[in-house]
């Protein structure tokens, strides 16, 4: 289902807002991510729409309904939340049966219900444990199963997978990812990890401080970002900042011209991924902005990231494929050509970047 | 080495002038007459209504303070409204006050000569030196305890699991006996388990807004002071031995309680 929100302020204090003026809208079937750092206003957001707290002003709809007077128990949103909040003197069973007896369904229906859950989130043959006997992948899916039984038209996954080691997370989230497609459910999944933000959603929502930031597809948020703020919390960001003169900006030993008036403030950010290195000696092509040293090199599994020490003392980092280090290592003196960069001003709002090109060496 | 010993040897010595003297007293003074004499102080009459009176007002202290401490302990637990660090204080002050003075303060507000009291009275309710009065006192000493066992369980389980169950569609009602009750349950039962016991003995305050008047406001505990005030010890020492039966039953089942509600905890 459609969930709206519109102008949606929640103020827990009178002098900060946990949410600002935060206006967007999920369509039916879509997974969207809640992405931003511990503190942004994600979980309030949640809470807002699944009914457990009321906006300080502002609407909420669902399905086209304004839902604000309607109490959690009729708004057919289902919740994970970021601590499982299994009832704990229940055992699986029982825990996924509670929204099915609430609808005082029959005893061979719940039974039926809850093994088929318990199949799709594999796991079968524990239904009789108790919460604490179970690990936190095992109670983070029990705790899907409960949410899914009563079949709400929404789901709500605040941080489903924060306590969970890396490996089984990424299998977690594709799977959730899975069970999403075949159930077709609208879906909110809160998280404060990039990565499994980018890998997850349909389209991102990115918050910052109470304020939505920018709602995007995966591609748009990492290469097309509204502010500063996205474009240094989503991926890996260089970043600079510099004052235009005579068109050009001049960030340490970097210059892009620039389409801005001479003296506007900008900072500049460009992705390691964005960086290329070459060998110095061999001919310096027009390409080359720059010339620095390799002194730190990170494995990262299928390529390194080069710690790469500018002149006059600015680092960067730059991302380097396993063949190039057969040339470049610690110590090598390289090239620096800055394919792309995305400009901002002074306020952190992005500015067009076509005409923004790395020129040369200063 | 020696000087620890000497300590703990202290601790022992300091249990059997405190407890143990008195406990083995108190069995030795009620069958010093025989096993008859005891059953016949008992079943006395004036023996068999204290009883009976004082099980009265327990049972309705029990009940009453039940359903209002858990009441007042998920009002200070769920800090809902302002009021509750207000609350919060004023729980305690049964423990503060003197039972004495608590009475008084009863007789004081609704004495037959009061304000509140004379008009009950014209109603035909009379609340001091009866029945009513006596349960007030009751409940006003024992108040404390189901809420302060409460609080720190309510606080410690949270309230996710509730919202949980909101967002599956249970009622606030269904949530609280299917989800909150099965979580504070030994506690609740602790906290009833101490009312209990101090419903039984509590004498000060009783005293002071009964009158102990024979057959008519004399719970056990004034039908001992009243028997050791005529010289009667056979008899005080019978009621005495029951009570402290019935405490030492409670002690264990208190044992046990914190045995189950550690357990769950944990
Ligand atoms: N019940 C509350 N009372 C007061 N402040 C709160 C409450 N819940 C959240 N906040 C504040 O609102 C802000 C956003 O919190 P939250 O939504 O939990 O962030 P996130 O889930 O993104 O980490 C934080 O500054 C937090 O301290
Ligand atoms: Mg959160």
């Amino acid at each position: 289902m459609s969930i709206e929100v519109r102008q949606v302020v929640r103020r827990f204090t009178a002098e900060t807002a946990a949410l600002n003026d935060v206006t967007f809208r999920v369509e039916e079937g879509e997974l969207i991510g809640f992405l931003g750092p511990s503190g942004s206003g994600k979980t309030t957001l949640l809470r807002l729409i699944a009914g457990l707290d009321q906006p300080t002003s502002g609407e909420i709809r669902i399905r086209g309904q304004v839902v604000n007077q309607v109490p959690p128990q009729r708004r057919g949103v289902g919740v994970v939340f970021q601590n499982y909040a299994l009832f704990r003197h229940m055992t699986v069973f029982d825990n996924i049966a509670f929204g099915l007896r609430v609808q005082k369904r029959d005893k061979a229906f719940i039974r039926e219900r809850v093994h088929t859950l318990l199949e799709l989130v594999r796991l079968s043959g524990l239904e009789s444990r108790y919460p604490h006997q179970l690990s936190g992948g095992q109670a983070q899916r029990v705790a899907l199963a409960r949410a899914l039984a009563p079949e709400p038209s929404v789901l709500l996954l605040d941080e489903p997978f924060a306590a969970i080691d890396t490996k089984i997370r990424r299998e977690l989230r594709k799977w959730v990812r899975k069970i999403h497609d075949e159930i077709g459910i609208t879906s909110i999944f809160v998280t404060h990890d990039q990565e499994e933000a980018l890998e997850i959603a349909d389209r991102v929502l990115v918050m910052n401080q109470g304020r939505l930031e920018q709602l995007g597809t995966p591609e748009e948020v990492y290469h097309q970002p509204k502010s500063l703020f996205v474009a240094n919390f989503v991926g890996e960001a260089n970043h600079g900042q510099g004052t235009v003169e005579r068109g050009k900006l001049v960030v340490g030993p970097l210059m892009f011209s620039v389409d801005q008036a001479d003296g506007a403030k900008l900072s500049v950010v460009f992705r390691p991924s964005d960086v290329q290195l070459s060998p110095v000696g061999g001919e310096r092509g027009n390409s080359v902005n720059a010339e620095g040293e390799i002194i730190h090199l990170t494995y990262k599994g299928t390529y390194y990231t080069a710690d790469v020490r500018l002149q006059g003392g600015m680092q960067i980092q730059a991302s380097l494929s396993p063949d190039q280090t057969a040339a470049l290592g610690v110590g090598s003196r390289v090239g620096i050509h800055v394919k792309r960069v995305l400009m901002f001003d002074s306020e952190g709002r992005a500015l067009p970047t076509e005409n923004a090109v790395a020129v040369g060496a200063v | 080495m020696i000087r620890r010993m000497g300590l703990y040897s202290f601790v022992y010595f300091w249990l059997l002038v405190l407890l143990v003297l008195p406990a083995v007293g108190i069995v030795v003074g009620a069958f010093q007459g025989g096993a008859d004499q005891v059953w016949m102080a008992l079943t006395s009459p004036e023996g068999r209504f204290a009883l009976r009176l004082t099980l009265e007002i327990t049972v309705l202290t029990v009940v009453i303070n039940t359903v209002f401490g858990v009441l007042a302990a998920l009002h200070i637990a769920r800090r809902h409204m302002r009021g509750w660090r207000i609350l919060n204080a004023v729980v305690d002050l049964p423990f503060a006050v003197s039972p004495v003075i608590a009475g008084l303060a009863l007789v004081l507000v609704y004495g037959p000569n009061t304000f509140i009291g004379g008009w009950l009275q014209a109603q035909g309710a009379q609340v001091m030196f009866a029945f009513p009065g006596m349960v007030l006192a009751t409940l006003f000493v024992t108040f404390p305890f189901v809420v302060r066992e409460l609080v720190p369980v309510l606080r410690a389980a949270g309230v996710t699991e509730e919202e949980a169950a909101f967002t599956l569609g249970a009622s606030a009602w269904r949530t609280f006996w299917q989800v909150t009750f099965p979580n504070i349950r030994w506690s609740l039962w602790y906290g009833i388990t101490l009312t209990i016991a101090r419903a039984l003995g509590e004498f000060g305050a009783v005293l002071v807004v009964s009158g102990s008047v024979i057959m008519k406001t004399q719970t056990a505990t004034l039908y001992i002071y009243q028997a050791t005030e005529d010289g009667q010890m056979q008899v005080a020492y019978a009621m005495s031995l029951l009570l402290a039966a019935i405490s030492f039953v409670i002690l264990l089942i208190l044992q046990y309680l914190k045995k189950r509600q550690r357990r769950f905890t944990a």
